[in-house]
């Protein structure tokens, strides 16, 4: 499917009057943006040690519990978030050559597979929860619900992300400032950053 | 609000008192960080110890306990000229957004209470430690959590200048724009103090590496960091007068 | 029209999109075959994880465009997170 897309967005260049120049060296967004990302990924990688550190110590007990995770819905949840920042950087390249019109689909497709992303999530919570799992069963669980929560907490704010650069890209008389579309996308990225991390260590490791 | 003719001593004064504002916080900063390492409180009693074990803490030193909160107290007098002189810059912002101004001034003025009231309630625990162990815990809890957990006025106030400096589409901003993405981030990083409610051991219990040292960290970062910014902002802002004076935003 | 530049970007980004598919998958391989016992497994998985980041953010991100310094310090939270997993992991096993 991500295929059919990918064709679309060649068919976009072909009818382009001007060839797409390729971007000059340049920060993604604006310089301040990276403080705020950088900042949330020193502060997941604390998250990551923190657990690491926890789990060398607690060998058995994480062993048992993660057996209980789904990998099954940890793969899919990987896969929709690899292909939402696909669709992403689609939209922001076809924004960038000046066919603004068109990246609003791309935006939309990344917010349908966020979508899907906290539909499994809450699937996934709520049969944790009806088996009488809680943060409080034992020490894997509570990194589990904790860190997949907040994760979940960046999803739904970059899922408010991801609608407003519909919302902006979808006025085609005032094209919004590439700065602004970057930005955001790479709050998006940062999203599927912190899950490509967070799946091995919960789920296969 | 302009006014013609104001003596030129006007202008300078109000902009001392601004910088004075900005500029005494890194000094309460240092006061209170020592204060709390003075009575003991860095790194912090355990939320397992037992209630034998917090009322030793109190019951030994006491009057170097009691003297370090002083000192907090005393360092924690500098978030109010913040809070104040960050008002009235926010106010400068254009576009205006003077309600996001007055969102950070209330927000501000209600997190000066869990700031000054923990102290005091750490204080009553160092009042009498010769009482019944659990009390004193009961009162060192009480503290403890009134300090840490009320992210909510923080968060808040963070929010509102992220707001206000990210939409500033003035010539001159006022704030830098990452000092508006700094607060978007302090947002995250003070998110787990709140479960602290659920946990006495491990990194979410109330001395615990989330809860206690990243947000301690993550505060005094702020602090310098608006320190700072106001303080340049409050230089901005007196480098656009003309020298006569003329438009005295009077303070 | 199209340049082979944007041919060969476009097609770049439908590369690096399977290559991550496959790296996925080969991680939940190894984690299959995984006892808790065995680290190499789990360096293998950590590392794959790493390779994944480094492609999101040059491609996705964009930062193959980007100054030195901000390519240098997103790398290094690579290493470092890497660094810290699998130390940690290994002082204890």
């Amino acid at each position: 499917m991500a295929r059919n897309f990918l064709t679309s967005a060649y068919r976009l260049r072909l009818s382009a009057q001007e060839p797409v120049s390729q971007p000059r060296p340049h920060v993604p967004g604006e310089a301040g943006v990276w403080v705020m990302i950088f900042g949330d990924m020193i502060i997941f990688g604390l998250f990551f040690a923190i657990f690491t550190y926890d789990r060398a110590s607690s060998r058995e007990v994480f062993a048992r519990s993660q057996q209980t995770l789904s990998t099954a819905i940890g793969l899919v949840n990987t896969v929709l978030l690899l292909a939402s920042s696909l669709f992403v950087v689609v939209g922001v390249r076809t924004v960038r050559s000046g066919k603004a019109g068109c990246a609003p689909r791309f935006f939309l497709l990344a917010l349908l597979c966020g979508l899907g992303f906290a539909v499994d999530k809450v699937l996934e919570y709520s049969d944790k929860l009806g088996a009488g799992i809680t943060p409080m069963t034992n020490k894997f669980y509570m990194y589990y619900y904790i860190f997949t929560g907040i994760h979940a907490l960046h999803l739904v704010i970059g899922m408010c992300v991801l609608v407003f650069l519909w919302r902006i890209t979808r006025k085609t008389s005032r094209p919004p400032k590439i700065t602004l579309v970057e930005g955001c996308a790479s709050y998006w990225h940062l999203v599927d950053l912190l899950w490509i991390v967070l799946f091995p260590l919960l789920y296969l490791i | 609000m302009t006014q013609t003719a104001i003596a030129p001593t006007y202008s300078i004064v109000s902009k001392r008192v601004q910088l004075a504002c900005a500029g005494c916080v890194p000094v309460g900063m240092v006061t209170f960080i020592a204060g709390f390492f003075i009575a003991g409180y860095i790194p912090p009693p355990p939320a397992y110890d037992t209630p034998q074990q917090i009322a030793e803490f109190y019951r030994h030193d006491t009057n170097t306990v009691r003297f370090g909160l002083l000192l907090a107290l005393i360092g924690f007098a500098v978030w109010g000229p913040l809070i104040a002189v960050i008002t009235r810059q926010m106010l400068r912002i254009k576009p205006r957004h003077n309600v996001l101004a007055y969102v950070q001034l209330g927000s501000g003025v209600a997190a000066w209470q869990f700031l000054l009231v923990p102290v005091l309630l750490l204080t009553t625990a160092a009042f009498r430690p010769e009482r019944s162990p659990e009390i004193t815990q009961a009162l060192h809890d009480l503290g403890w959590i009134f300090l840490f957990m009320p992210f909510t006025p923080f968060v808040v106030q963070s929010l509102s200048i992220a707001l206000a400096a990210l939409l500033d589409f003035g010539p001159r901003p006022v704030f830098a724009r990452w000092v508006g993405y700094l607060n978007l981030l302090e947002f995250v990083l003070f998110l787990p103090v709140g479960l602290l409610t659920f946990f006495k051991t491990g990194p979410f219990a109330y001395h615990g590496i989330l809860v206690f040292w990243v947000p301690l960290a993550v505060f005094c970062v702020w602090l310098l960091v608006m320190s700072w910014a106001s303080y340049r902002a409050v230089l901005d802002e007196y480098a656009q007068l003309p020298a006569s004076g003329q438009e005295a935003n009077g303070a | 029209m199209r340049t082979t530049v944007q041919n060969n970007s476009e097609r770049s980004l439908s590369l690096v999109f399977v290559g991550l598919l496959l790296l996925t998958g080969s991680s939940l391989w190894l984690a299959e075959g995984h006892s808790f016992s065995g680290s190499w497994p789990t360096v293998l998985i950590v590392t794959i994880a790493g390779a994944k980041l480094h492609l999101v953010g040059m491609h996705f991100v964009e930062l193959r465009h980007a100054p030195l310094a901000l390519k240098l310090i997103f790398d290094g939270w690579i290493v470092a997170v890497w660094g810290l997993i699998i130390g940690l992991t290994l002082i204890h096993g």
